[in-house]
C-alpha cells in the first residue's frame, strides 16, 4: 500500500492543483483541468485517479467526458458527487507510483 | 368512509406522513413498477422516478402498469409510472427523469428513502454510496433465475435495507470485488436475464412494507439494516444468516466523514444565487430587510 | 434559501447521551457536530458526520451560565474546522420535550465565536444547535460578516425517520 501523502506530493509536481480526497475510505486524486494528448490532439479536462480497486478493475482513471474515437466500453460512474466517464482499460497495477499509474491509464485514450 | 381508513393502524398522523414523504424509485422495470404502484396505493405523496428506457414487448410479462399499446408506442417507463401514480394520487408531486439515475441526483437528494431496482452490482454500489452521502435510507431489491441443470431452475432474490450508520450491501456480501470483476468482464452485456412478475411482486411488496415501517410508527422496532432472502421455489422470504452473523459490526465501507458534496463551497453557492437577476419579489424583500436593518441594526451587509 | 439538517439517529443518540453526562463544575455539557454540505437547488443541506465533546478540562468555571467553553475548547474546534473544511455546529441540550429555544445566554454568546469558524473555514457554513430530548433548533452562519439564519427543517434518519420543522 503506497503512502498517499508521498504519492500526492509527487503528483503535485506534475500537476500542482492535484487534490487528495477519498471515496469509500479509499484515496482518490482529483486532477482539475489536466492537460493530456488524446487521439492526437490536446485535451484539458478534470480527471479522477482511483489508485485502488473500483467496479471490478484494480485501478481506474475517470474522465470528465468521453473522448470520441478513443477508449472502449465507456461507462458512467458517480464518484465524489460528480458523474465521470471511464473506458475499459484493465490491469493497471496498484503497486506502482501514482504518476506512472496515471500515465498508464492515459494510454487508453492516447 | 375515508380512502385510507383501512390503513389507520399505521399510526396517527401516518396519512400526513406518507403524503409528505418523497420516495426515489431508481429503475421502473419489473421491480420498480410494482413499487411505484404500491406506493401510490398507500398514499405516498412525492416521487422521483428515474429510468432511461422505454417499454418493449419483452417487458410486458412483468412491467406493472404497462400495456401492449405502450409497448407498440415504445412509451418511456417513466411515463407509464407517472400515469399509474397519477391515477391513484392526482395531487402527487412526481418528478420523472427519463435518463440514468446519475442524471437525477439533484432530485434524488430530496428523497426520504431511495428504492433501488437496478441491474448490476456496480450500479447498486454507486446508488447506495450516493444514498449514504445524503443520509438517505436505501432499499435494494433484485431477483435471479439460476439454471440448475437437471434439477430445474431456482428463483432467488433479495431485499436489503441499508440505513446510514448501519451495515451495507458490501457488509452482507451482496456486493463483492469478485462479483464486480465478473460483471466488468461482461462489459455491461447482461443479456436477456430471466424475469417474471410474481417474484418481482414478492420482492417489491416486501420492500414497500419495509419502507412504510421507516415512515410510520406502526411497527415498534423497524430494522435499520436487514437482508431478506427470497426462495422462489419454496415460496419463502427469510432473514439471511448474514444478519445474525454481522450483529454488532460497524460498516467500514461508508465512512461517516464522507457525507455531502466534497466540492461544495458556500461562497460560490451564494454568488450563484446573488448574481441571478433579482425578481421583483426578491427586490422588495431586500428593500424591506434593508429598512429593518437600518432601524434595528445588523452585522449583515448582504441579503440571503 | 432554506437550510435543512440531517443526522443519523445513532449519532444523535450518541450526542444526547454524552450531553447528559454530569460535569464536575458546569451545569451543562457542550460539544461540536461536524457535517458535510450540499446544495439542493438554491437550498443547502447539512449532513452530520461525527461528534466531539468539549473535554472536561476545557470548560471555564462560570456559575452564571450553564456552560462556558474555554479558549482551548474553541481552539481545538477551530482547528478541526480548518483541517477538515467541515461545517461545525456547537451543540448542547436544554432537555425536555418539543422544540427547544436558545436561551438568552446562547443568543448573546453564539454570535461572539461562531463567525470565527467562518473565518478559518469560509467554504463551509457553521452554527449552533440546541437540543431537547425529542427535537432541535439551529442557527447558521453563512459567512463571518452576515447575520445568522436558521435551520428550517431537521431530519433524524433511522428506523423510523423523524422530521420536524424548526423555523
Amino acid at each position: 500500500m503506497s503512502d498517499a501523502a508521498a504519492e500526492i506530493a509527487e503528483l503535485k509536481i506534475l500537476h500542482p492543483n492535484a487534490v487528495l480526497l477519498k471515496e469509500g475510505g479509499n484515496p482518490v486524486v482529483y486532477l482539475p483541468k489536466f492537460s493530456f494528448v488524446a487521439n492526437g490532439k490536446g485535451e484539458t479536462m478534470d480527471l479522477l485517479l482511483h489508485p485502488s480497486s473500483h467496479s471490478g478493475y484494480v485501478t481506474r482513471l475517470f474522465f470528465e467526458r468521453q473522448i470520441a474515437g478513443r477508449g472502449v466500453h465507456w461507462k458512467q460512474h458517480r464518484l465524489l458527487e460528480r458523474n465521470w466517464w471511464v473506458p475499459s482499460w484493465k490491469d493497471v497495477r496498484p503497486d506502482q507510483p501514482w504518476t506512472a499509474m496515471l500515465c498508464e491509464h492515459l494510454r487508453a485514450v492516447a | 368512509m375515508i380512502r385510507f381508513d383501512r390503513q389507520s393502524f399505521l399510526g396517527s398522523g401516518s396519512e400526513a406522513r406518507l403524503d409528505e414523504a418523497t420516495i426515489g424509485l431508481v429503475g421502473l422495470g419489473g421491480g420498480g413498477s410494482h413499487m411505484a404502484q404500491q406506493f401510490a396505493h398507500i398514499g405516498i405523496g412525492g416521487y422521483v422516478a428515474a429510468d432511461p428506457d422505454a417499454i418493449e414487448d419483452t417487458n410486458t410479462n412483468r412491467l406493472v402498469g404497462g400495456t401492449l399499446r405502450d409497448a407498440a408506442a415504445a412509451r418511456a417507463k417513466t411515463k407509464i409510472a407517472r400515469r399509474m401514480i397519477r391515477g391513484l394520487q392526482p395531487h402527487a408531486r412526481i418528478v420523472t427523469v427519463c435518463d440514468t439515475w446519475q442524471h437525477a441526483t439533484e432530485q434524488l437528494k430530496t428523497c426520504d428513502i431511495i428504492m433501488g431496482a437496478v441491474d448490476g452490482f456496480a450500479e447498486r454500489e454507486q446508488l447506495e454510496r450516493f444514498a449514504r452521502r445524503y443520509l438517505i435510507p436505501y432499499i435494494d431489491i433484485g431477483m435471479d433465475v439460476h439454471d440448475l441443470g437437471k434439477d430445474g431452475f431456482l428463483i432467488s432474490g433479495q431485499i436489503i435495507v441499508s440505513t446510514p450508520g448501519s451495515l451495507c450491501l458490501r457488509c452482507c456480501g451482496l456486493i463483492t470485488d469478485e462479483r464486480l470483476k465478473e460483471e466488468a468482464g461482461k462489459y455491461g452485456a447482461a443479456g436477456s436475464r430471466p424475469q417474471v412478475v410474481w417474484p418481482n411482486g414478492v420482492l417489491a411488496s416486501t420492500a414497500v412494507g419495509l419502507a412504510v415501517q421507516l415512515l410510520t410508527p406502526w411497527h415498534p422496532h423497524p430494522p435499520a439494516f436487514t437482508f431478506l432472502e427470497y426462495d422462489g421455489n419454496s415460496g419463502t422470504v427469510s432473514v439471511s444468516a448474514h444478519v445474525e452473523a454481522l450483529k454488532g459490526r460497524i460498516c467500514p465501507h461508508h465512512p461517516p466523514d464522507e457525507t455531502g458534496d466534497p466540492f461544495f463551497d458556500i461562497r460560490k453557492h451564494l454568488e450563484g444565487i446573488e448574481q441571478r437577476p433579482a425578481s421583483l419579489w426578491r427586490r422588495a424583500l431586500r428593500a424591506a430587510k434593508a429598512w429593518f436593518d437600518g432601524i434595528f441594526g445588523s452585522r449583515s451587509t448582504q441579503t440571503v | 434559501m432554506k437550510i435543512g439538517f440531517k443526522i443519523a439517529a445513532a449519532l444523535l443518540a450518541t450526542v444526547r447521551i454524552d450531553l447528559r453526562r454530569p460535569h464536575p463544575c458546569a451545569h451543562e455539557r457542550v460539544g461540536f457536530i461536524s457535517a458535510g454540505l450540499s446544495a439542493v437547488g438554491d437550498d443547502v443541506l447539512i449532513l452530520a458526520r461525527s461528534y466531539r465533546p468539549v473535554l472536561d478540562q476545557d470548560y471555564l468555571r462560570d456559575p452564571s451560565v450553564g456552560a462556558m467553553m474555554g479558549p482551548e475548547a474553541l481552539r481545538k474546534a477551530l482547528q478541526w474546522a480548518m483541517q477538515t473544511g467541515a461545517a461545525l455546529f456547537h451543540v448542547h441540550t436544554h432537555g425536555g420535550r418539543g422544540l427547544p429555544d436558545f436561551s438568552s445566554v446562547d443568543l448573546r454568546e453564539n454570535p461572539k465565536f461562531m463567525p470565527d469558524f467562518c473565518n478559518v473555514a469560509p467554504q463551509s457554513i457553521h452554527g449552533a444547535i440546541v437540543l431537547s430530548d425529542t427535537a432541535a433548533r439551529g442557527q447558521v452562519w453563512l459567512a463571518a460578516d452576515r447575520r445568522h439564519t436558521f435551520i428550517e427543517r431537521f431530519t433524524q434518519v433511522g428506523a423510523p425517520i423523524v422530521t420536524w420543522r424548526a423555523a
